[in-house]
């Protein structure tokens, strides 16, 4: 067994992800030598990473290429994923990425003007 | 309304509304135990700012680590694992305006007087503030009258000051602090009114219905706020009780009102701070508490203070409380909160059952800027009283050899407790200026000498209001901020003699 520190940890799951692919020799070194700590810290690094390389682009409908070739220009050097939501959605787009979301979604406007109305009232 | 105007209106509101698309930072909760949640995410949060969990409940960022945020939670909710938990951009805080006067509120400014509350004009003032730097400040020369006579002339308290009501458990703490809320109704001595604010801290609900209710039959509601996170609160309302009391009190003072906020008390703040900090998981110190309850105290009352004219003048008094375990002042929080105070009212629980009441204690009492803010006559009055009293105390020792004792002694020792019945006062009867000045005056004038002592409370009630329908003239003369000349002095003298006169 191999006892890594936090910080090697975190590169390591840096690297793989910024390599994409983690191959099979790698995957049965990191079962064969990390402690069962170790292994979920890196676990939870490298969805943390995946988490912050990745789009969600949740759309209701279907968007054009157009708008998919805008939103690759935004989001350079990002995998973005298209999911298609048309109940949470209503119309609109919805992207998380990192730990940040940006809500372009009818029904966020239609929650954000029922919360004005409830405060002026 | 005609129906164009409404539609009108609705259109104003509609557009007024701004659904523009925000980026919203947000964490995913980990775990959830004893009202504290540990959120990953959350990566531009700043430590005690309001969060808001995806069923609208609110928490407060108290510690920020490398991965993971700790958060308060501030409201009964079910919080559960993988919940969605974002940023607000907002300092805690509180929505502040003149509808809270007459209220009894919880941290939140939820109702707890079962009566509907909406502030639509009101100011959001944050918990966390730095208090008023020293060119805002003015020194303290108002007095805040507490209506007891004790106090009053020998610990007097000015407007502005920090004074700590320190004691052990039933030695009428509270009873001083709601004693000199009743006594602002009085707005005598020609001073702007006060506004009061009531914080109760961990106490039973019984207690703060009584207290309301006390407060009411004295019709004190009318200007007074009660704040209350009572002990089946969580512990995260009862820390950031004070710090909304005094959010409130901050606004009326911004507009120059004075303020008096009451923080009862401050020893069960300590524990409620010292629960969290130990569900934090931060470094416990002495007795358990984390490392900055000095600095938890120290920020909280440097923000009473007295503002410059050019600040508007307002000023925020306030009356920390402590609760002492077997009298012992040494403890960790009471030497904290007296190093911080400009002095402390110390109560005394043998004093109390000897019927000493409010027991105070002389020696230990104190005030350190409220001389200042004394009233001339009762300066010049109230002077010998705390050396007579002290004198009495150093000769009561030898008042069981009575009959060896010289005449000067005696006398002395029968003047201490003259002075020490005068200075008794029942709960709920604050006396105004020119009745403390007239007690005082009795007893240390010698006046009351003759009397038994079982009688001087009886007789000093029946001078003041004997004075008080025979010599308004003199009243008025020594409820003013003049010195009292000789004539004064032999006039006052001359009414008690009067009255003595009736007696026979």
């Amino acid at each position: 067994m191999v006892v890594m520190k936090k910080l090697q940890i975190k590169q390591f799951a840096q690297s793989i992800v910024a390599s994409g692919e983690i191959s099979n020799d790698v995957a049965t070194w990191l079962l064969n030598n990390l402690t069962k700590a170790d292994m979920k810290l890196f676990v939870k690094y490298l969805a943390l990473e995946i988490k912050e390389v990745t789009v969600i682009a949740k759309y209701a409908g279907q968007p054009s290429d157009i708008v998919k070739n805008k939103i690759q220009k935004i989001f350079q050097n990002k995998n973005i994923v298209y999911v298609r939501d048309d109940k949470e959605i209503g119309a609109g787009i919805k992207f998380e990425f990192g730990d940040y979301i940006l809500d372009y979604t009818v029904s966020a406007m239609i929650v954000k003007i029922m919360k004005g109305i409830k405060e002026s009232l | 309304m005609k129906p164009e105007e409404l539609i009108k209106q609705i259109e104003e509101t509609l557009y007024s509304v701004n659904i523009n698309p925000e980026l919203v930072n947000y964490g995913i909760v980990e775990t959830v135990g004893d009202g504290i949640i540990k959120a990953t995410g959350l990566s531009s949060v700043g430590y005690g700012e309001e969060v808001e969990f995806e069923n609208k409940a609110k928490g407060l960022v108290l510690n920020l680590d490398e991965d993971a945020v700790y958060i308060v939670l501030l409201s009964e909710a079910e919080i559960t694992r993988g919940m969605k938990v974002s940023t607000t951009g907002k300092i805690l805080g509180i929505n502040v305006s003149d509808k809270l006067i007459g209220r009894v509120i919880d941290p939140m400014c939820t109702p707890l007087d079962e009566k509907e509350l909406k502030i639509d004009d009101g100011k959001l003032y944050p918990f966390e503030k730095i208090a008023a730097g020293i060119i805002e400040r003015s020194p303290v020369d108002r007095p805040i009258k507490t209506g007891i006579k004790a106090i009053d002339s020998m610990i007097p308290i000015g407007r502005g000051q920090r004074e700590l009501i320190i004691g052990d458990r039933n030695t009428g703490k509270t009873a001083i602090a709601i004693d000199t809320i009743i006594n602002q109704k009085k707005l005598d001595l020609g001073l702007k009114r006060v506004i009061c604010i009531y914080c109760a801290i961990g106490q039973k609900r019984s207690n703060i219905a009584s207290i309301i209710a006390k407060l009411k039959d004295a019709g004190a509601m009318d200007y007074t706020i009660v704040v209350s996170a009572t002990a089946s609160d969580s512990a995260s309302l009862q820390y950031i009780a004070p710090f909304a009391a005094c959010a409130i009190g901050e606004y009326f003072m911004e507009k120059g009102e004075d303020v008096l906020v009451v923080y009862d008390d401050l020893t069960k703040h300590a524990w409620a701070y010292r629960q969290l900090s130990l569900l934090l998981r931060k470094p416990a110190g002495r007795e358990a508490y984390p490392g900055d309850i000095f600095y938890l105290h120290s920020r909280l009352l440097e923000r009473a203070v007295r503002l410059s004219d050019k600040n508007g003048g307002g000023t925020l008094t306030a009356l920390p409380i402590i609760e002492t375990q077997g009298n012992d002042v040494s403890a960790y929080i009471p030497t904290n909160v007296i190093s911080i105070t400009d002095g402390q009212i110390y109560l005394e629980g043998d004093l109390f059952n000897a019927g000493v009441r409010p027991a105070l204690n002389v020696g230990l009492s104190v005030s350190r800027v409220g001389g200042a803010a004394q009233t001339k006559p009762m300066k010049q009055l109230a002077g010998p009283v705390r050396l007579e009293l002290s004198q009495f105390r150093e000769l009561q020792s030898f008042a069981q050899f009575g009959s060896d004792l010289d005449d000067e002694t005696l006398k002395k020792i029968n003047r201490g407790r003259v002075l020490t019945e005068i200075l008794k006062q029942p709960q709920y009867r604050p006396y105004d200026e020119a009745a403390e000045i007239i007690a005082i005056y009795s007893a240390t004038s010698g006046c009351l000498d003759d009397v038994a002592i079982e009688n001087v409370m009886d007789v000093e009630s029946k001078i003041i209001e004997f004075i008080k329908l025979n010599n308004k003239d003199l009243v008025v003369k020594i409820s003013g901020n003049k010195k009292l000349d000789d004539i004064t002095l032999s006039e006052l003298k001359n009414a008690i003699s009067e009255f003595r006169k009736t007696l026979i």
